[in-house]
């Protein structure tokens, strides 16, 4: 296997710099390209690379097709990128596919729809505390109009939530490990060949996914902005949970597939073990196939059924699957914390949710065949009107069966809990490539 | 028994009437069940059906090919039966439709006109051989209704004994009028079906015996000639547009079932025609006596397939209906069945390369599924008698219903009951 170019590549492929507790997104507009170019220049002498440690502060960019564009790359080496890069979040079909209808439709969106300015530049910008960051911007952000660059909307992630995301359950537990990344050796399951995440290496089925040379060592970022309705959701949990005469905390814990502190349904199905927080070695075949302990509709299990789909689940056909359907997820919460759900919302109750980012080669095949064929379609693994409960698009039919013996039960007229509010696809290049852009 | 049959009428469209009468196709899609031209909701036999265009084209050696109208049906009976009803009902529309074709001389001889167009399917996949539109909606509703009795006394049933659960949910059906049908199993072969099923395995069989030396003795040659052709053919790696993908992509994802209609060229020669008519010809055999009960080796979300012949054997069209998106339905035949798809569109011009007929090709993710989407034809109108259903609740439904009377250990009625 050829060795990772990681002085080359973006540190946000290798990590999502945790210690780096305060991060801004930062969407920026090209206004001048020519300006830009020079910018760019030496703003990649600031990136950092995978290679790279960082304690302080860390800087990522990333380009939606419409930077490129106006970077001046050309149009023949555009056409070598993915037809989902270039034809955007927005188009109809992925409108249906994603989601992105009603309340989430993209004319509602605070950025990447049709009502605002079309980003062009992500920057992915990270401090140790928020002071760190807020000297970064600035002096970042001093740059811009010299620059040839706009900020259309600065994006803030600075809260803290001990690992858990907005509805009280720990995330990012299950993260692929990319072989040949570092020395950490990871089970052969969720040890994934690296073309599944970065352009120019072998994926999962021995081949390169195509892209333009330009791309190689570089990435696609899918980032949407995922508003939470806490209050919504708790509340539901506690009437359904009354209705069905049963524990909210345990209603909860069955529609994520985990217990607050991460442990797995499937390992312990009784009650929370903190113990197992971070387990992350286990299969559903054997033991839970018919997900009496995990079910089926489980957020957790459809959007990581490990072995257990057709062909042969149990075996390694199953899991060569799943290997094909992996993120690099390294989104962040964004809002203050939700101290009581219960409790009456002052009449400011401000939004909070989940920057959703995430990173892989191909995202027709892995963000989108996730987001439609498992976390929204109805039909999921056998399932009747059963979408994602947590966070998937929901009809008024949509519904969670939560299997039992004699008979499993079902929870109903489930509502839509997270909301999208802006999103688009991007391409997070490789040094290299970030220097021939700002060549021109 | 009912079996299904798969009608398909192909006419030349009229030169410069392509465009009305796509126009004309796509309106009425947009209410596929009670449109004004042909109402399929009105059909009881009717599993699914679309209209498609294919627009003029040219063969290999330069030959021109006219826009064609397609129409394909999979329905429940015979399909004179089902083309006879059709005339019975909706004349007005279907008049409309062929007025734009070539050799279609008026209402009056509408019949005669739709048979003389008739053409067989080369191969055929139906997931389950005769199971009726009315069988899927019956059982359909059967699950529903056994689901809301569940769910209004499901804290009642904790701790009881799953026999208990069963012979409640009995007792529910008998009380039900709307249900008295599911009191009795569904109509299963009966003993002409069977006995057909069974004289035509056997005689293949003993053909296949009696012919064996002679296969044994022509392999060698047709392996020489596989070879040669497989290391000699030009397979072009052609990009779709974003048009293209996204005028393809309008039409998909509406609901959890999906239109694929395609169309290709056969790579030249005898040889290629040979090799495709015999696989083919396997492919419809194993469909009928293998894979004829909800699961094409591990694939178990195609309702309907067909191969027909077209153009004196120069070209192919493929037609199913499936569930789930484009994205996964390819992923699913790459990562199940790539063998089975070489074997099947090999023989199609500019298919990814194979070896020995079935290796490689559509491992080659990337270049089968820009093949796929290249090959796509755009499905003008398509009609699915029953939406919101996948194969795979179908058939669960079915087991949800032949599971409610007759004897079960207590194993199996647990089992049962978690079909709910």
């Amino acid at each position: 296997m050829a060795d990772l170019e990681l002085q080359d590549m973006q540190g946000f492929i290798a990590r999502g710099y945790a210690e780096l507790k305060a991060a801004s997104y930062v969407l920026l507009q090209i206004t001048s390209a020519s300006s830009a170019r020079a910018w760019l220049a030496t703003l990649a002498t600031s990136i950092t690379a995978a290679s790279a440690r960082p304690s302080d502060s860390a800087l990522n960019v990333a380009f939606t097709v419409t930077g490129l564009r106006k970077l001046g790359l050309a149009d023949q080496t555009l056409a070598q990128f993915s037809n989902e890069f270039r034809t955007g979040m927005t188009t109809p079909h992925r409108r249906r596919t994603l989601g992105d209808v009603g309340p989430s439709a993209p004319e509602e969106w605070l950025w990447g729809g049709p009502g605002t300015p079309p980003p062009d530049v992500l920057l992915l910008l990270f401090g140790r505390d928020e002071p760190t960051l807020e000297n970064t911007y600035r002096s970042l952000a001093n740059g811009f109009a010299n620059g040839g660059v706009t900020a259309i909307l600065r994006l803030e992630a600075f809260v803290d939530l001990d690992g858990k995301e907005h509805f009280g359950f720990a995330d990012g537990i299950s993260q692929p490990t990319i072989a040949g990344l570092s020395s950490r050796v990871d089970t052969p399951p969720n040890t994934i060949r690296p073309g599944e995440f970065i352009l120019g290496y072998e994926n999962e089925y021995g081949r390169q996914t195509n892209a333009p040379d330009l791309a190689r060592n570089g990435s696609y970022v899918v980032f949407r902005h995922l508003s939470q309705d806490v209050r919504g959701f708790w509340r539901f949990v506690a009437a359904a949970a009354d209705a069905h005469d049963v524990d909210r905390t345990w209603l909860a814990s069955k529609m994520v597939g985990r217990w607050p502190s991460g442990a797995p349904l499937t390992l312990t199905p009784d009650s929370d073990e903190p113990s197992l927080a971070n387990a992350n070695d286990f299969t559903y075949q054997y033991g839970d196939a018919d997900g009496l302990r995990c079910p089926i509709g489980a957020h957790v299990r459809r959007s990581h059924p490990r072995d257990s789909l057709d062909p042969d689940p149990g075996t390694a056909r199953s899991v060569a699957v799943d290997k094909r359907h992996r993120l690099l997820r390294r989104g962040r919460e964004y809002g203050p914390p939700m101290d009581d759900p219960y409790a009456t919302p002052s009449a400011d109750d401000p939004d909070r949710g989940l920057y959703f980012i995430c990173v892989m080669a191909n995202i027709a095949r892995q963000f989108e065949l996730i987001q439609h064929s498992w976390v929204n379609n109805p039909t999921f693994d056998g399932l009747y009107d059963g979408p994602d409960p947590l966070v998937g698009q929901h009809t008024p039919n949509a519904a969670f069966v939560i299997p039992a013996h004699p008979i499993s039960e079902r929870v109903t007229a489930i509502p839509q809990f997270v909301t999208t509010r802006g999103g688009a696809y991007f391409f997070l290049p490789s040094l290299t490539a970030l220097n021939a852009l700002s060549a021109g | 028994m009912i079996s299904q049959s798969a009608v398909t009428i192909m006419t030349d469209i009229l030169a410069g009437h392509e465009n009305a009468l796509q126009k004309l196709l796509e309106d009425a899609a947009a209410d596929a069940a009670n449109n004004n031209l042909v109402p399929f909701g009105v059909f009881t036999s009717v599993h699914f059906a679309r209209f498609f265009i294919m627009p003029p084209a040219s063969d290999l050696t330069g030959r021109p090919l006219a826009a064609r109208l397609v129409f394909l049906a999979d329905v429940d009976g015979a399909a004179s039966t089902f083309l006879h009803e059709l005339v019975d009902r909706a004349a007005a529309g279907l008049d409309t439709i062929f007025s734009h074709c070539a050799g279609y001389h008026g209402r009056s001889t509408l019949l005669p006109f739709l048979h003389q167009h008739r053409l067989a399917s080369t191969a055929k996949y139906v997931n389950t051989i005769g199971r009726t539109v009315e069988q899927v909606h019956q059982e359909a509703t059967l699950r529903e209704m056994l689901r809301g009795y569940l769910d209004r006394h499901a804290t009642n049933f904790r701790g009881t004994s799953p026999r208990r659960v069963r012979a409640a949910l009995q007792e529910f059906v008998e009380q039900e009028p709307t249900l008295a049908w599911a009191r009795r199993p569904a109509s299963g072969p009966d003993s002409a079906y069977f006995l057909g099923e069974t004289l035509h395995l056997a005689v293949t069989t003993i053909a296949g015996i009696v012919l064996f030396p002679l296969v044994l003795a022509g392999l060698p040659l047709w392996l020489y000639l596989l070879r040669r052709h497989e290391t000699q053919d030009i397979t072009r790696d052609v990009a779709p547009s974003d048009e293209l993908v996204e005028t393809l992509a309008a039409q998909e994802d509406h609901g959890v079932q999906n239109p694929f209609t395609s169309a290709g060229l056969l790579k030249p020669g005898p040889f290629r025609r040979f090799t495709a008519s015999v696989v083919l010809w396997g492919t419809n055999f194993l469909a009928r006596h293998v894979f004829n009960h909800a699961d094409l080796i591990g694939v178990k979300t195609i309702h309907f397939a067909r191969w027909i012949f077209i153009d004196q054997k120069r070209r192919v069209i493929f037609a199913s209906s499936y569930d789930g998106s484009l994205e996964n339905y390819m992923d699913d035949f790459i990562d199940k069945i790539a063998w089975g798809l070489n074997a099947t569109f090999s023989n199609g011009f500019d298919y990814p390369r194979t070896n020995w007929l079935i290796l490689d090709g559509a491992r080659d993710e990337q270049i089968f599924k820009r093949f796929n989407l290249t090959h796509q034809l755009v499905t003008q109108f398509w009609y699915a008698g029953y939406q919101g259903l996948t194969a795979l609740n179908i058939e669960n439904n079915a087991r949800i219903r032949a599971g409610l009377y007759g004897a079960l250990d207590e194993a199996a009625t647990r089992a049962w009951l978690q079909r709910l």
